[in-house]
């Protein structure tokens, strides 16, 4: 099947759904908001959107092989526990009919307790819940099936990932498979989360934005292998855009370079930068070294802001100041900066093929819309 | 006109709407209808899309003009790209130079596609369009390769495309078939002007040679207008690749011929040039002595290898015909040096062969058949197997088809022929080669020769349709090696209520004879099929359709027979591609009132064969229903001899016993140690009702017991059996079940 990438519109937040070409799918944060979820607010039903791309297995169960929470924040992981089965998958209802996570993809910020600065939403509790079930599990069995599966990116500090080497993916290793399934669709370069530099406080270290797992997706588009590479970096933060190029920029500067980036933390302005936009305003000034670790693209990258529409304030994220270095990252050209609520009502998809990914034309779906299709009965009408 | 302009603007409106436009506008309008400019945005691979075209020179954002026609909106809207797009590409029509291109957006008719999806869905269309242009998509495996577009020709040809794929070897070549042409136009006139050609090639080859005879043969004027000439065509194909892989063309031109010049061109793209040439020159050389006085047309075909199937189609060999004129003036030079010489495209038409049937109907391969009975469920079969593409090569029948019998037949012709005969003509004209063989199919069968002549060595399938008991029997009695002919049986029965289809099993299994009385059991069993199959007193009614029975006197519908005979027709195809040691029995009935007819489909096993004991050759045949009832029986009585009555037929052509079920023995047996005797209270009465329940085909064919050691019918048995062949007449049969063997035992006469 073809290859795709599938950004939700989901406001300041982030919900990818990538697809590969073997039919196995990837779901990288969620943010299912409760307006999204409410059949009388106009909001895209995100939800329904991402059930429709999934399949159901040989028990019936609607399932993602596998869901990466970049860090536990709410605009990361809302509607988590609406939609998502947690706990062992033997306790998986049809009734609730909610998505089985096959295998769990988790920083290992999962294992620190809450602190002032490691402040956990309900569904980020439940997210860290779910991940510990699993470590224990992998932990007593050294084996796991669907629903138990999970997969540890990047060391913990505090050693305590330090016994689970067969479900442990260390900094700049690969990642070649999914849920167990064959190699060969696609290979993920671990850059992020950092370990904690020397100058650097580990309270910060362990913010949870800090703590963003950050990934190069190097994908298969119709049998040719890194036909696309995506970059996604949760709210990855300037600091460690920076310490990525200072890292990479001499050898290694390919495993940041991309077709498609996110532009992390909803386009905002602290990615690129450690001036304040709303105190410095045009004053403020680009880290140059945060600037080149976003700015390795490939021929035609676009980036995509998965934030509400950029508009020209002071806000942030989404910031105007951000997506004008972007479009300035991708040769000045406005048409490859995509945010994915201008097109509110649906899905920006990009199909990866031989030649690389391509957007994928928008069709009749908004066609209908925009004919006016239920336009009727959306507002009440006033007969006489 | 007002209508028109408002329908035209509401259009643009709509085009607007679609999330792919950029922008619609530039509307004009006269009576000719309308035009308007549609901006496209067309997505492309990300790093052309940032570049602003495709590497075939496809822009990001594309100018499409629209035109209506002043019939709108009862046309589609059709649309033409820029004057210096990409005519290579395929599903482009091709269209002359000064127009602008126009893309082919849908496999079918354009009016159609919109009136059923509607303007935006047209769009969409459009821009899919575009994008696979941009990609050099437009033509993919899963679809198929594109033949090239041509149209607008001024000629065709017939041929059996198969024959001429089938010449397309590794090597490369040329070869030349004979081919009739009918010219039409003016003496003096050109090709594609203002004359025509009509052809057929023929899958004959036509020796070129320096004799100082004409290959031009049989050429007539036959009148000022239409010249026919029997001449040669040219028959060309491409080689293969230094590393000896085949040549394929895989990329798309588009239809451009117009002269010598172009066709020399073209093959040289298509890397068959040096075929061509060969084949050109050789025609050069015989003609060179020969002078005439009017054009002569030879057709030239390059058959090109795609690099995946063609639409539709399970071939990737295309083929391009193409004729030019001949003038054999004296004086004239090598034509090869005519460069200017016009040449036109014709189109290539299927002549008319089974091979095209079987693509057509897409029908599974059948194997070559031998029909027997040629009446009105003969032909209908007959002219289905013809129609999947089968070859039909013999229809037998001794009839002659009378005029009450085209109520029912497959045929419309004149009465008073023989049926075999009429009907070999019409499948002579669906392109079969059928012998009629009009013999009394029982007798021919009887005789070596003449069998020979009803079955050829060719046959791979035999299908009885005469629904006699009596060549069904020797049908079964026929001696059979791996390569003879499966045998198949289509008969209706209960005034076409009714019908079934045999088809015997391979290597030992089931024969016809073996496959019919299973159905008789079906009737014990199944209420329906024995209400229609039997009737009022009871009995089976014979089979409707057959040879020698009278059709007149048989209500049933044309309609009825064509119903049931097509399923089970259609059921044969598609059970006979695979070889069963299983017989298959399908028996379909329409219950009274009922629209449609319930098919039943039993996969019948061999049944285990006995010899009998003192009867000069007879044979047990036993079903696996009746030797599981026996089993069943004595695992009841491990201790004793047990034992009941046998029920089925005996067939004496056949010398068999067929044991299609058992009844119990009475309640009064004696069942013990050393024997077993069989009771007769109600034993007669229960025989009785199985008969009827039969439709009166199944009886009592003699008794089973069973031994408690491996041992041979006893005295005792030898007895018992002498006993019953003097009270009733012969055959009767005794059958013994030990733990490891089955005894059969029968008093000789």
């Amino acid at each position: 099947m073809t290859a795709k990438l599938t950004f939700f519109p989901v406001g300041n937040g982030d919900m990818t759904l990538a697809q590969f070409d073997d039919g196995r799918t990837l779901l990288i944060d969620c943010n299912i908001r409760q307006k999204a979820d409410d059949q009388n607010d106009d909001t895209l039903d995100v939800a329904g959107e991402l059930k429709q791309r999934l399949k159901r297995d040989a028990e019936g169960r609607l399932h993602v092989n596998g869901m990466l929470l970049s860090h536990p924040d709410q605009d990361h992981c809302a509607g988590l526990r609406n939609h998502f089965h947690l706990g062992p998958p033997d306790t998986w209802s049809s009734d609730d009919d909610k998505i089985l996570i096959n295998e769990i993809w988790s920083s290992p910020i999962v294992f620190r307790r809450a602190s002032r600065k490691h402040k956990l939403v309900p569904d980020a509790q439940a997210w860290a819940t779910e991940a510990r079930r699993r470590v224990q599990h992998y932990r007593d069995h050294r084996t796991a099936s669907a629903g138990d599966r999970i997969k540890i990116l990047g060391e913990d500090e505090n050693g305590k990932t330090d016994d689970l080497h067969g479900i442990l993916v260390r900094i700049d290793e690969w990642i070649t498979t999914i849920d167990e399934g064959p190699t060969g669709s696609f290979e993920a370069n671990l850059l992020a989360p950092l370990p904690v530099a020397e100058d650097e406080d580990e309270e910060e270290a362990l913010a949870k934005n800090r703590s963003s797992v950050v990934l190069q997706f190097r994908l298969t588009g119709d049998q040719v292998l890194d036909a696309c590479r995506y970059l996604t970096g949760g709210d990855a933060e300037v600091g460690v855009w920076r310490r990525l190029w200072l890292k990479h920029q001499t050898n290694n500067t390919e495993v940041l370079s991309y077709d498609l980036l996110l532009s992390p933390h909803h386009c905002s302005w602290h990615c690129l930068s450690s001036d304040s936009w709303s105190e410095l305003g045009e004053r403020a000034q680009v880290d140059p070294d945060a600037r080149a670790a976003l700015a390795q693209t490939r021929d035609g990258a676009v980036v995509i802001a998965s934030s509400k529409p950029v508009s020209d304030d002071d806000s942030d994220p989404p910031c105007i100041r951000a997506k004008r270095e972007y479009i300035t990252i991708v040769d000045g050209k406005p048409d490859r900066f995509f945010c994915v609520e201008d097109t509110p009502d649906e899905l920006l998809e990009f199909e990866i093929g031989s030649l690389g990914p391509e957007k994928k034309r928008r069709g009749l779906t908004s066609a209908a819309a925009s004919i006016g299709v239920g336009a009727t009965s959306r507002t009440p009408r006033d007969h006489g | 006109m007002q209508r028109f302009e408002r329908a035209v603007r509401r259009a643009l409106r709509t085009f607007e709407l679609h999330p792919e436009c950029v922008s619609c506008g530039q509307l004009a309008i006269n009576n000719h209808g309308a035009t308007a400019e549609l901006r496209l945005n067309i997505e492309m691979p990300l790093k052309w899309r940032a570049r602003g075209h495709s590497p075939n020179g496809v822009q990001r954002e594309e100018v499409v003009t629209v035109q209506f026609a002043p019939d709108y909106p009862w046309s589609a809207p059709r649309f033409s790209l820029r004057a210096d797009f990409d005519r290579q590409l395929p599903h482009i029509q091709p269209g002359l130079a000064d127009q602008p291109p126009e893309p082919c957006l849908v496999y079918g008719s354009l009016n159609e596609y919109f009136l059923e999806v509607g303007l935006l869905s047209l769009v969409d269309q459009l821009c899919l369009w575009l994008e696979r242009a941009a990609k050099g998509s437009l033509i993919n495996e899963a679809q198929g390769w594109e033949p090239i577009v041509r149209n607008r020709l001024h000629g065709e040809l017939i041929m059996d495309a198969s024959f001429i794929r089938g010449l397309v070897d590794r090597r490369g070549g040329c070869t030349i078939l004979g081919a009739q042409i009918l010219r039409s136009g003016p003496k003096e006139g050109g090709l594609g002007v203002d004359v025509s050609v009509f052809g057929k090639i023929y899958s004959d080859r036509l020796p070129l040679n320096h004799s100082k005879r004409s290959p031009l043969v049989g050429l007539e004027q036959l009148d000022a207008n239409h010249t026919s000439s029997l001449g040669p065509a040219m028959i060309v194909w491409p080689g293969r690749n230094p590393d000896g892989t085949p040549i394929v063309a895989s990329k798309y031109f588009p239809e451009t011929v117009e002269t010598l010049e172009d066709l020399l061109n073209r093959a040289k793209e298509l890397q068959c040039l040096g075929s061509l040439q060969t084949s050109l020159k050789r025609l050069d050389q015989v003609l060179r002595e020969h002078v005439l006085s009017v054009a002569v047309t030879i057709p030239v075909v390059l058959c090109v290898r795609r690099p995946f199937a063609l639409i539709d189609t399970d071939t990737t060999i295309e083929l391009l015909p193409y004729a030019f004129d001949l003038r054999l003036e004296s004086g004239r030079g090598p034509f090869l040096e005519q460069r200017e010489l016009t040449v036109i495209p014709v189109s290539q038409l299927d002549a008319l062969t089974p091979h095209l049937f079987q693509s057509t109907s897409r029908a599974p391969e059948t194997p070559p058949a031998a029909v027997l009975g040629a009446g009105s469920v003969g032909s209908k079969v007959a002219l289905h197997l013809a129609r999947n593409g089968a070859q039909v090569l013999t229809v037998a029948d001794y009839a002659w088809l009378r005029p009450h019998n085209l109520a029912r037949h497959g045929l419309a012709s004149t009465p008073h022929g023989g049926k075999a005969t009429e009907l070999a003509k019409a499948l002579g004209s669906l392109g079969q080669a059928t012998e009629a063989c009009e013999v009394n199919i029982l007798s021919a069968l009887a005789d070596t020769a003449e069998r020979r002549r009803l079955i050829p060595k060719e046959a791979k399938l035999i299908v009885d349709t005469t629904a006699s008991l009596q060549i069904r029997s020797r049908l079964s009695a026929l001696k059979r090696g791996e390569n003879d002919p499966r045998q198949a049986a289509i008969a209706l029965f209960g005034e076409g209520d009714g019908a079934y289809l045999m088809i015997e099993g391979t290597d030992g299994g089931p024969t016809l004879e073996d496959l019919s009385n299973f159905f008789y059991a079906e009737l014990v069993a199944n209420d329906t099929l024995r209400e229609i199959a039997t009737a009022n007193d009871g009995e089976l009614r014979h089979v409707a359709t057959g040879q020698g029975c009278g059709t007149m006197t048989m209500r049933m519908t044309d309609t009825r027979v064509s119903a049931m005979t097509a399923i089970a027709t259609e059921q044969l195809v598609s059970e006979i591609g695979e070889p069963k040691e299983t017989g298959l029995l399908l028996y379909g009935v329409r219950p009274r009132g009922a629209i449609e007819a319930q098919w039943k489909r039993i996969e019948v096993v061999a049944p285990t064969r006995v010899d009998i004991d003192g009867s000069g050759g007879w044979q047990f045949r036993l079903s696996a229903q009746a030797l599981k009832a026996i089993r069943a029986d004595i695992a009841a009585y491990p201790t004793v001899e047990t034992g009941g009555i046998l029920v089925g037929r005996s067939n004496e052509r056949l010398r068999t016993v067929s044991v299609m079920d058992v009844l119990p023995a009475p309640p009064k047996s004696e069942r013990s140690a050393t024997g077993f005797i069989l009771g007769t209270d109600g034993g007669e009465e229960a025989i009785r009702r199985f008969h009827d329940r039969s439709g009166r085909t199944l009886w009592d064919v003699g008794t089973w017991h069973s031994h408690l050691a491996n041992e041979p019918p006893s005295p005792r048995d030898k007895t018992t059996a002498k006993k019953l062949a003097g009270e009733r007449p012969p055959p009767f049969a005794l059958l013994v079940v030990t733990p490891e063997r089955l005894f059969g035992l029968m008093h000789a006469d």
